[in-house]
């Protein structure tokens, strides 16, 4: 390591030689416009072909460029508009260019290391990049809602329909049993949290009947933080071909995103203003009762049910009938200054109302982005975000007490009506032992969730040496994520379903602290000469996490109180941590054959403290190569092929201590060396991928197809080991076993009309994969996930199976008759099918005619099975609708047969936005001259399902967000329709 | 320019700088096995100590179905799924090395016998500073004492099958050794201990207080004194079973049994009436403190012999769980004590 300290120590000492000097040039000056009209195209970089000289456009589209004397080519390019090239005769100092829009996104710049990009023309890898534009086309909640059907390789499924978030990315199949599942944010080069912090549900609903949180909270993943309207572009590293330089986070993927920044020209002040509302999209169907003598007569226990007389009420849209008003009021500032200042300022207020009377998500939050160039040679860049959202999600899921909406109905013959009497006042639940009334239970139990969140980034870009044909920058970036969860469940002693308890009346507080900093320095020297271009870049870089959270749970609350410390008994649990990691890396990146052939190799060492040995260095290397050929077949405007092969890690997030337990005797809290064993040599899980594949473009920039196959290999895979008891332990952690996924990416792009002012832009993507375990050095096991048991289906990682396999009793040793029961002796364990889907596929068109556009997105997932345990509710209680259905499934169900497995493929209507540009002469005359343009759209998320799968959504999870086994369906919040209309207008 | 060039390295030279930052970051959630040696203080040592006896309970508490009792050196006759006889046990879970049967008590007794092990070693590194040598001497005889007891428990679950003896090394499979090789371990264990007590001294004091039910007879079994007593006891009986086992009956064990035993329950002034010889040191199952539940089963019934009924003390949270049983039968086999 000294060697790489001493090599990064020698670079930054070429650094005291800070040069300036270029060969004999001209002054070329020109205008870059927007093809088809006289649009000025700012921020435009204007760079000559071959050498380090470039500049971009101000506000009028203009740059001056000196240029060297004699023949020369400049390239101009601007994200989202189609690049050129073109030549300079010698002696020419006027320079004139017309950008086509780039409604393909052809042209755009990847990423290729912390420091690095290249134009996507080049790239080696899969990347997808998804615009501003087409990430914010119709309102989500949260940013993972809006990247949903948009990435190939990417298996993004919401956990309920609750407000707020809960949603899990999955890019290129599941990499981990044990260690992180889900891809890092990386926020203008800070890496952000993306953790989800319980939020006490469990403590009313018991759901995994202890005092604390669980994985059954029904929690939001902070990722729903980030606030979609902020971002230029979000680039996807799917795999470790990709994803190497980010070392031991890698495995998973990486989602880059990059803020909106200031550019140059005339301040511009975007505004939007939304306003919308929610639909109950779908609802389970119970049995029909109108009187308590027809639920006696239909062979339900009497009790409770008295002379009352009603109407057969639809309990599903009773309760989760609200229309919320919801709104979202977006606005920002953008420009520059002439003395080398930009900025971007922008603000957020959102207001997402939820199904039921009293849940919602709202959230605020500010950006100011701003940039300063001091000199000529210095760039420095501050970046910070402040988030608030406060989230009531009501109560969903599993649950203990009866207190969930769905279990109580389907305990609840519909003639009874439970809502809130005239009087303020709610009757008891007849048929739920404790009386609970969902409706009561939303009126008086509280959910509140604030998170209060600084995004903070800050980068520094000094060019030491800037030559004709070479340039060495240095780089320094930093930021600090850091937020403040702060979780409370008020349930008064007042309502039904407390009064049953010993100690009625249940408080629960949590406060979660979470910091996160980054720090990292960078050298970048490019090397230009004719024949190639060659850019070295080496830094390191630096991670810690810390983390806190304290929770406490108190019961026998007298009503109306709000601090815990006045419960009559407590329970308290705190969890705390710290995370460092340090890497060094080199990356050398080859151009060459006239910009056809582009090669990469690079290696990111890196080390953290979570790995077993902190001071070792584990090495992530990666290489790569693209070749655009130069032969074209006809109709072909480009085609390339493209091989990479990358490793990265997943650094384990515990197993490597063996901690005391605390046991209570007599009053007197006692420690003893806890039964899961430590394990002192535990190191990062490791993933190595080979890509290829080829990208082709074609018929003059109007078709675009892409194609991808990888296979992807893990190794070291962090597991639990039963040891021998006598050892006084019951498991320990290991790595091992082996894990080999192969997938497939397919995306074509087209403009099949595009004919005066009406276009036809469509956008499909297809993926798929298979991950299987190909060795595993303990015995077969069912992820720690969570699960209901084999009779209904769980997840089971065994060796040679596929990782995603779903394992239920599906069949009988002995024949039964329909209605007999197959003895637990005679039931078969079997696997039953797998859980992830076969492969999904992506639709999205625009239709633009004049100032309408018409956007749709269509996201299929075709196959993967879910267990149904929502039915089993309605099954068990015999109040699902269709009672001969019912009859049917427990007849399955009792007679050893998968009854609850079901096939959760769909397709769904994600967005669809139906927009309007107003004429110039209105905006003009309705801002009073002011703003350049106006649009107004018409928007719709989730609009229709099909599906085949019999529970409210085929995308629901329990336990969250879960690497394996996250298909239990558990009496989910329903999923719902969103409707907005949107008025945006730039001044 | 030259300005930002030095800022530009200083900046650089800054960051360098954080290589000295110490990559290993201590787990801070709990504390770790390793973070006993030399940290031991009077209130660490009083937690490690009722942690062992804590689990212990647990263990207990853990073995439904079962013939039980609350006093220590009460005869247990359990019939559960660890009982190794059952040849339908080896198909209820995955082979292990250690227990070729399953878990319940077995398991527990041997963590048990970890949270003693590591509390040994932690107290051979102990210094003086926070405890007396003689207090140092007096709890490893203590614990030798216990570990004693977990080797019996276990040893009467499996009998002739044998079980292994733990090593000092966490990630270490022993053997498993036959009954008359851990019960002779047993006495060793005993007269080890025995000579811990008699070096600290008999008067003096654990360095920290056992749970009430260390108390039974009127004595203090803080105090060393009464250590010695209980530890011979236990040798006693240890070695009373070991002279009338059937296979290698050993007749020349008897007098120390009997000087034990009379020793154990005294002959002159504090000594235990025979109406008494069935009560003893008992796990105390009632709750205290802040200790809301120290019977964690939660609807299993406890099978217990009215015979040995009067071991349950007032109080005992599991008192509605018992139900009376003289005949216990099951995976094939049963049994009467009446």
């Amino acid at each position: 390591m000294k060697r790489v300290r001493s090599s990064v120590m020698s670079l930054l000492l070429l650094a005291f030689v800070s040069v300036s000097a270029f060969a004999q040039s001209r002054r070329v000056t020109g205008r870059v416009t927007v093809e088809g009209s006289s649009e000025p195209l700012v921020a435009a970089s204007v760079s000559v072909v071959g050498t380090a000289l470039g500049t971009y456009t101000d506000d009028q589209g203009r740059f001056t460029l000196n240029v060297p004397e004699g023949a020369a080519t400049l390239r101009v390019r601007r994200i989202g508009y189609v690049q050129k090239t073109l030549a300079v005769p010698a002696g020419a100092t006027e320079f004139n260019v017309a950008l086509a829009r780039d409604v393909l996104q052809l042209e755009t710049q990847v990423i290729t290391g912390a420091a690095t990009t290249v134009s996507s023309a080049n790239a080696a890898t899969a990347i997808t990049v998804i615009s501003s534009e087409k990430l914010n086309r119709v309102p989500a909640q949260t940013i993972d809602y809006a990247l949903q059907g948009k990435i190939p390789g990417a298996t993004i499924t919401q956990n309920s329909g609750a407000p707020g978030g809960g949603v899990e990315i999955q890019l290129r199949g599941v990499n981990s049993i044990n260690a992180g599942f889900q891809p890092i944010y990386v926020i203008d080069g800070v890496i952000v949290d993306n953790s989800s912090l319980g939020n006490g549900l469990n403590v009313i609903s018991q759901a995994s009947r202890t005092n604390f949180s669980s994985t059954q909270d029904q929690t939001v993943n902070r990722a729903a933080d980030i606030n979609p309207n902020d971002i230029e572009n979000i680039q996807v590293l799917k795999g470790p071909s990709a994803t190497a330089i980010y070392g031991s986070r890698g495995t998973n993927g990486v989602i880059v995103i990059t803020t909106k920044q200031g550019i140059p020209g005339r301040t511009t002040l975007d505004f939007t203003q939304r306003f919308g509302t929610a639909r109950l999209s779908n609802k389970l169907l119970f049995r029909c009762f109108s009187s308590g003598a027809e639920v006696v007569a239909a062979g339900f226990d009497s009790t409770g049910f008295g002379a009352a007389t009603n109407k057969c009420h639809d309990y599903m849209q009773e309760f989760y009938g609200e229309h919320p008003f919801n709104y979202q009021t977006i606005g920002s500032l953008r420009g520059a200054s002439n003395n080398g200042t930009n900025y971007f300022i922008s603000g957020l207020v959102q207001h997402d109302g939820g199904l039921v009377l009293n849940d919602f998500y709202n959230k605020q939050s500010l950006r100011i982005n701003l940039g300063q160039k001091v000199g000529s040679r210095l760039n420095i860049r501050a970046n910070t975000e402040v988030i608030h959202s406060l989230t009531q999600r009501g109560i969903s899921g599993n649950d203990n007490t009866g207190i969930n909406p769905i279990d109580n109905f389907s305990n609840t013959p519909s003639f009874n009506d439970l809502r809130q009497r005239p009087d303020g006042t709610y009757p008891r639940g007849l048929t739920v032992v404790n009386g609970a009334n969902p409706f009561q239970d939303a009126d008086l139990i509280k959910t509140p969730e604030n998170v209060y969140r600084v995004l903070g980034s800050g980068s520094a870009i000094y060019n030491l040496v800037s030559r004709e044909r070479q340039t060495l920058d240095l780089t320094l970036q930093g930021g600090l994520d850091t937020y403040i969860d702060h979780a409370k469940v008020i349930s008064p002693a007042t309502a039904y379903v407390e009064q049953v308890n010993a100690l009625p009346g249940t408080l629960f507080n949590s406060d979660g602290n979470i910091v996160s900093g980054t720090l990292g320095v960078a050298l970048q020297h490019r090397f230009i000469r004719e024949a190639f271009t060659a850019t070295t870049s080496a830094g390191l870089g630096q991670v810690r996490r810390n983390t806190d959270v304290v929770t406490t749970t108190g019961r026998g609350v007298f009503p109306g109180v709000t601090n815990v410390a006045s419960a009559t008994q407590t329970f308290s649990a705190e969890t705390q941590g710290i995370t460092k990691s340090r890497s060094y890396y080199v990356q050398e990146e080859f151009l060459t054959l006239g910009e056809r052939l582009f090669l990469t190799a690079a290696v990111n060492s890196e080390r953290n403290s979570n790995n077993g040995d902190a001071t070792k260095f584990y090495a992530y290397p990666k290489f790569s190569a693209s070749y655009r050929l130069p032969f074209l077949p006809p109709k072909t405007d480009e085609l390339k092929f493209r091989v990479a092969f990358g490793r990265a890690g997943n650094a384990p997030t515990g197993g490597k201590f063996t901690f005391l337990t605390n046991l209570v005797e007599e009053g007197v809290t006692g420690f003893r060396a806890s039964t899961v064993l430590g394990f002192p040599g535990i190191k990062p899980e490791t993933a190595s991928e080979l890509e290829g594949g080829l990208d082709f473009t074609g018929f003059g920039g109007r078709a675009r197809f892409s194609a991808t196959q990888y296979r992807k290999q893990i190794d070291d895979l962090i597991l639990s080991a039963s040891v021998a008891p006598s050892t006084g332990f019951s498991s320990q952690t290991i790595n091992g076993g082996q894990v080999v996924t192969h997938g497939t990416e397919l995306e074509l792009g087209m403009t099949p009309i595009q004919a005066g002012s009406f276009s036809w832009i469509s956008n499909t993507t297809y993926s798929s994969y298979k991950g299987k375990v190909t060795q595993l050095p303990v015995p077969g096991f069912i992820p720690v996930s969570g699960s209901f048991g084999s009779r209904y289906g769980n997840g089971f990682v065994a060796q040679g199976q596929l990782l995603t396999v779903l394992q239920a009793v599906n069949g009988c040793k002995v024949a039964v008759t329909p209605g007999q029961a197959c003895s637990s002796a005679n039931r078969v364990l079997t696997f039953v099918g797998n859980s992830a889907p076969d492969y999904q596929m992506g639709f999205s068109n625009d239709f633009n005619v004049g100032p309408f556009r018409l956007s749709s997105l269509f996201d299929w997932r075709k196959g993967g099975l879910g267990v149904n345990l929502t039915n089993e509710y309605l099954v068990d209680f015999g109040l699902m609708a269709d009672t001969a259905r019912a009859r049917e499934i427990n007849d399955k169900f009792i007679a050893g047969t998968a009854a609850y497995v079901e096939n959760t493929g769909f397709v769904k209507l994600r967005e669809l936005t139906l927009g309007y540009e107003l004429p110039a002469a209105l905006t003009s005359g309705l801002f009073q001259g002011r703003a350049q343009n106006a649009r107004i759209e018409l928007s719709g998320r989730n609009l229709k399902t099909w599906t085949k799968y019999t529970g409210l959504d085929p995308e629901v999870s329990n336990f969250g967000n879960q690497p394996l086994g996250r298909f239990q369906d558990v009496t989910p919040y329903p999923p719902s329709r969103t409707f907005f209309l949107t008025i945006n207008t730039t001044f | 320019m030259k300005r930002y060039t030095t800022i530009a390295l200083a900046v650089g030279a800054l960051a360098l700088g954080a290589c000295k930052d110490n990559p290993v970051a201590n787990p801070i959630d709990a504390p770790t096995v390793d973070a006993l040696n030399g940290a031991l203080t009077p209130t660490s040592l009083r937690q490690l100590v009722v942690g062992a006896l804590a689990q212990d309970r647990t263990t207990w508490n853990d073995v439904q179905s079962a013939i039980e009792a609350g006093i220590f050196a009460r005869d247990v006759y359990r019939i559960d799924a660890s009982e190794p006889r059952y040849v339908t046990e080896t198909l209820g879970g995955n082979p292990d090395p250690g227990s070729f049967a399953g878990g319940r008590g077995f398991a527990g007794y041997y963590t048990a016998l970890r949270a003693e092990n590591n509390l040994l070693n932690a107290l051979a590194s102990a210094g003086t500073s926070q405890f007396t040598q003689a207090q140092l001497t007096a709890t490893m005889g203590f614990v030798r004492t216990m570990k004693a007891y977990e080797y019996w428990r276990l040893i009467e679950l499996r009998d002739t099958v044998g079980v292994p003896i733990q090593s000092d090394v966490p990630t270490e499979v022993t053997d498993v050794r036959c009954r008359e090789v851990i019960t002779s371990y047993i006495i060793a264990l005993l007269d080890s201990a025995l000579t811990d007590f008699n070096t600290a001294g008999a008067a003096t004091v654990l360095p920290v207080k056992l749970p009430t039910g260390f108390s039974a007879f009127g004595r203090d079994y803080n105090k060393v004194s009464n250590l010695i007593l209980y530890a011979r006891a236990w040798r006693g009986k240890v070695n009373f079973y070991r002279a009338i086992n059937r296979k290698t009956p050993n007749a020349a064990l008897i007098p120390s049994v009997i000087a034990d035993l009379t020793t154990a329950l005294g002959a002159g002034p504090g000594a235990v009436p025979a109406s008494q010889f069935k009560f003893g040191v008992w796990y105390n199952f009632v709750a205290g403190g802040t200790e809301n539940q120290p019977n964690t089963i939660a609807d299993s019934k406890i099978g217990l012999n009215p015979l040995v009924g009067d071991s349950v003390q007032a109080g005992d949270t599991r008192a509605s769980k018992i139900v009376p049983r003289a005949t216990l039968a099951g995976n094939g086999i049963s049994t009467s004590i009446t």
